[in-house]
């Protein structure tokens, strides 16, 4: 079993509850839609200890709540107080474990299927990559910047790819794409636990990336940078030939350095999400929020959950896949939320975030405006 | 009966998405902080209102199957833990906030409510309730109370939670019956006033440990938030002068000089006390005068005073959870007790000598003072893989001993927790709450072998 790398941190849980909060049933997304105990982190790692223990096995309900889970990571930034417990790691290793004891959830299987076996999870075909790239879009073969729009900017949300590449034509950065060579970056199938699939892909992509050169991936999808950034390296055993950065830190350079300056905008009060896994994974809370601030006479306010105690929009951990309903409702208290701070507009930064959002806010009625935050620091270069 | 009318009956009381039989979800509930092995309930149900509790209460009287009851889990002695199967209550869905009246100073909160929410919402009023404990920001205002809980802060000036802050209760009996109790009893009357309704039955629930009923609704008394605080940190060379600093500070009962006063000795820095002090009032030139005086009082028994930042950080962290608490394993609070304000070195020497004896290296002795006394502690840091055994024998060996010395346990539990060690001192006392027990809970539905070993068994 996968569990058994993480034996001693399984068993050094205190069970203090750190990881669910004072607010119990509002800190940890997985405990808000299932409510029992095997929703946390502290009733998981007791599981993982009953599991490892023999007393307990896998089973089609077991694996059900193991997708209750949005690996957000609420739960191991608060351990990080407690006791340092990956919970996010041996959840999904538990999830990697149930596979391999042969339960697969049947709703799970088209999206894994098409990202085997179409290189993405919506079974588009691979000439549809290059459709974002536009006439008025500047691209070069070969550059040692790379940019990796992944396949929810690439077949859903093509504007986020085409205002990034816009922002870097602008400032006259040379880039490149991989365009059809481009495979699912593979994080829904590490959410999944289908790591030999993922590595395939893994090894994909490093090497077409590699052949353009590339020192540098760019990406404005908080999903894609995790995996290529952290799975990659892990599932491959080695260091990438390139470094990962996310559009936020590269559009925050851009604006200190002063290669872009924003000058205004046409939008009025706003607020910003943070993606789980950009923020509580890597801690980039500060880039985003530079960037928002040094746009002239825009009206920031924040959620009351920022930062490290954001709450996720609902997208994580396939969970929207399993429990699409209930992972809609963790996007609604998130809407409500932005809508409480009086923003018109909830600025994000990844593709994924923007479409559990959106979906929310429709069904909310909110009338708030979601974007990525490319658009907003487009917006206010052109304005 | 079978589970499965059981099972069913608990779907019709509370819906479909709020009872689980799955082995593992059972499993998630089987432990508590305690090193207790696991226990496992038949069903956990999650009502979300008193009347369905007292519905789940009667179904299980009519079925004779126990009912065990956990707020967030955070007991440290077995206290909640399914010992003999049944209904495992988990009342975290009931966690509102009811009223804060700002009138009356009151707040009344839902049992499941944590103490770190009901802060921040009585500090948005600029109120706070003043005497909590530090079992971590996941820890329920009724679980708190129904051990009679009590931690460093707010202690060494307000006490236990039993002493005067819970005003009254809304209780559902072992057999299902909803009463209140308090001011709250009166009809036209709000919950303000604990005495003057015949014996104190909110006293009777305080420290029950659940037997006696379940706490859904709990009226608190809150104040004003201070507007001013002083913190400072001394080291003491020996435990005699950190006494004397206790009994003074503590001396002018209702008027303390101190509103929490915690100490401790690690077995890494032995004869080395560490004691953090925190001054809070409404008066800045009262709060000078305190923070001189403790401080006279600190020097004159040869403290010597340290960064105050090591008091500031600890007390401002106590409620919404220390840092790095599992840094160096899990947690065990060994004979945890009161004792009374001079009687502190003897359980020191006792802690020392087992501590030495047996080679255990992660262990603190730490004590915070309450109105003439001190809660003690022998704390165990260790590794469930490697180090179970050896932790239970010291545990054992430092239980018996300070119960020996002689020491009120802080909380007691089923028999993986304090209670073989009270059974045969208690005597006639035992044998009256077993009595009570009977009375109000003839079928011993409410946490059987927890506090007391039940007349029947369910």
């Amino acid at each position: 079993m996968l569990i058994e790398d993480y034996k001693e941190q399984i068993y050094n849980c205190g069970r203090c509850g750190y990881c669910i909060g004072a607010y119990l049933n509002h800190t940890c997304p997985s405990r808000f839609i299932a409510g029992f105990e095997s929703s946390t982190g502290r009733g998981r790692m007791l599981i993982a200890q009953a599991l490892l223990e023999g007393k307990l096995e896998y089973s089609e309900n077991l694996v059900f709540m193991l997708y209750t889970c949005f690996l957000c990571g609420a739960c191991s930034t608060k351990c990080e107080l407690a006791a340092k417990i990956k919970i996010v790691e041996i959840t999904k290793a538990m999830r990697s474990d149930s596979l391999n004891s042969g339960i697969q959830l049947e709703k799970l299987v088209p999206g894994a299927k098409a990202i085997i076996e179409h290189h993405n999870i919506y079974n588009e075909p691979s000439e549809k990559r290059t459709a974002f790239l536009t006439s008025d879009i500047k691209i070069s073969e070969k550059a040692s910047l790379l940019y990796f729009p992944g396949c929810v900017i690439t077949f859903r949300y093509s504007n986020i790819a085409r205002n990034a590449l816009k922002i870097l034509n602008m400032a006259n950065i040379d880039v490149t794409v991989l365009g059809e060579e481009e495979w699912c970056c593979g994080n829904p199938l590490y959410f999944m636990g289908m790591t030999e699939a993922a590595k395939k892909i893994a090894q994909h992509n490093v090497e077409k990336i590699r052949e353009k050169g590339a020192k540098t991936v760019l990406t404005s999808c908080a999903g894609c940078y995790r995996a290529i950034n952290q799975d990659y390296k892990k599932i491959l055993g080695q260091p990438l030939p390139f470094n990962v950065v996310h559009i936020t830190q590269f559009l925050d350079k851009l604006v200190n350095e002063g290669s872009i300056i924003l000058r205004k905008s046409s939008l009025k009060k706003i607020t910003y999400h943070d993606p789980c896994e950009i923020g509580r994974y890597f801690k980039i809370y500060e880039e985003p929020r530079r960037i928002i601030q040094n746009v002239p006479n825009l009206d920031f306010v924040e959620m009351p959950k920022h930062g490290d105690n954001s709450w996720c929009c609902g997208g994580g951990g396939s969970v929207n896949i399993v429990h699409t309903y209930q992972a809609l409702k963790v996007g609604e208290l998130r809407i409500i939320e932005a809508k409480e701070t009086g923003a018109k507009t909830l600025v994000t930064a990844c593709p994924s975030c923007v479409q559990m959002l959106e979906l929310a806010s429709k069904r909310k009625r909110t009338g708030m405006k979601i974007i990525d935050i490319s658009e907003l620091v487009l917006d206010a270069l052109r304005t | 009966m079978s589970k499965n009318v059981i099972y069913e009956k608990l779907v019709e009381i509370v819906g479909k998405e709020r009872v689980s039989s799955e082995d593992f979800e059972l499993y998630a509930y089987s432990r508590d902080l305690s090193p207790a092995k696991p226990k496992l309930a038949s069903f956990v149900v999650r009502p979300e209102k008193a009347e369905e509790v007292a519905e789940i209460v009667k179904l299980a009287n009519e079925h004779k199957t126990p009912i065990y009851v956990r707020g967030c889990g955070c007991s440290h002695w077995a206290a909640w833990l399914p010992l003999k199967g049944g209904i495992l209550l988990d009342t975290t869905s009931m966690d509102g906030i009811v009223a804060v009246d700002e009138e009356n100073l009151t707040a009344v909160v839902e049992c499941g409510c944590t103490w770190f929410k009901l802060m921040e919402e009585l500090q948005k009023k600029k109120l706070t309730y003043l005497s909590s404990e530090m079992g971590g920001p996941a820890m329920t205002i009724g679980g708190s109370v129904i051990k009679a809980g009590g931690g460093p802060y707010g202690t060494c000036k307000f006490g236990f939670h039993g002493q005067m802050d819970v005003l009254g209760f809304e209780v559902v009996l072992p057999t299902g019956e909803m009463v209140k109790t308090g001011s709250w009893v009166m009809p036209n009357v709000v919950p303000f006033r604990r005495e003057g309704l015949g014996p104190d039955l909110t006293g009777l629930l305080i420290g029950s440990e659940g037997i006696f009923g379940i706490i859904t609704k709990i009226a608190l008394r809150v104040r004003p938030l201070p507007e001013h605080e002083g913190f400072l940190y001394f080291d003491f060379a020996d435990w005699e002068n950190v006494v004397k600093v206790g009994d003074a500070v503590t001396r002018c009962v209702g008027d303390e000089m101190a509103y929490s006063l915690d100490c401790g000795e690690s077995v890494a820095e032995p004869g080395k006390v560490g004691v953090r002090i925190y001054i809070f009032g409404y008066d800045k030139k009262i709060i000078k005068y305190r923070k001189n005086k403790v401080r006279e009082l600190c020097i004159e028994n040869n403290g010597k005073e340290g960064d105050a930042k090591r008091a500031s950080e600890f007390f401002n962290k106590v409620v919404s959870g220390l840092p790095d608490i599992f840094a160096s394993g899990v947690w065990h609070f060994a004979a945890t007790g009161a004792v009374p304000i001079h009687k502190i070195p003897k359980f020191v020497h006792a802690w020392r000598e087992i501590i030495k004896k047996h080679d255990f290296t992660k262990s603190t002795f730490g004590a915070w003072a309450f109105p003439r006394g001190w809660t003690i502690y022998a704390h165990l840091l260790y590794s469930e893989l490697t180090e179970y055994e050896k932790l239970m024998v010291v545990s054992d060996e430092l239980n018996k001993k300070f119960f020996e010395i002689g020491f009120v346990p802080y909380g007691i539990g089923g028999p993986e927790g304090l209670q073989p060690y009270i059974k045969r001192r208690w005597g006639q006392y035992y044998k009256w709450i077993r009595k009570i027990k009977h009375s109000l809970d003839p079928n011993n539905i409410l946490q059987p072998g927890i506090l007391v070993e039940g007349d029947r068994e369910c």
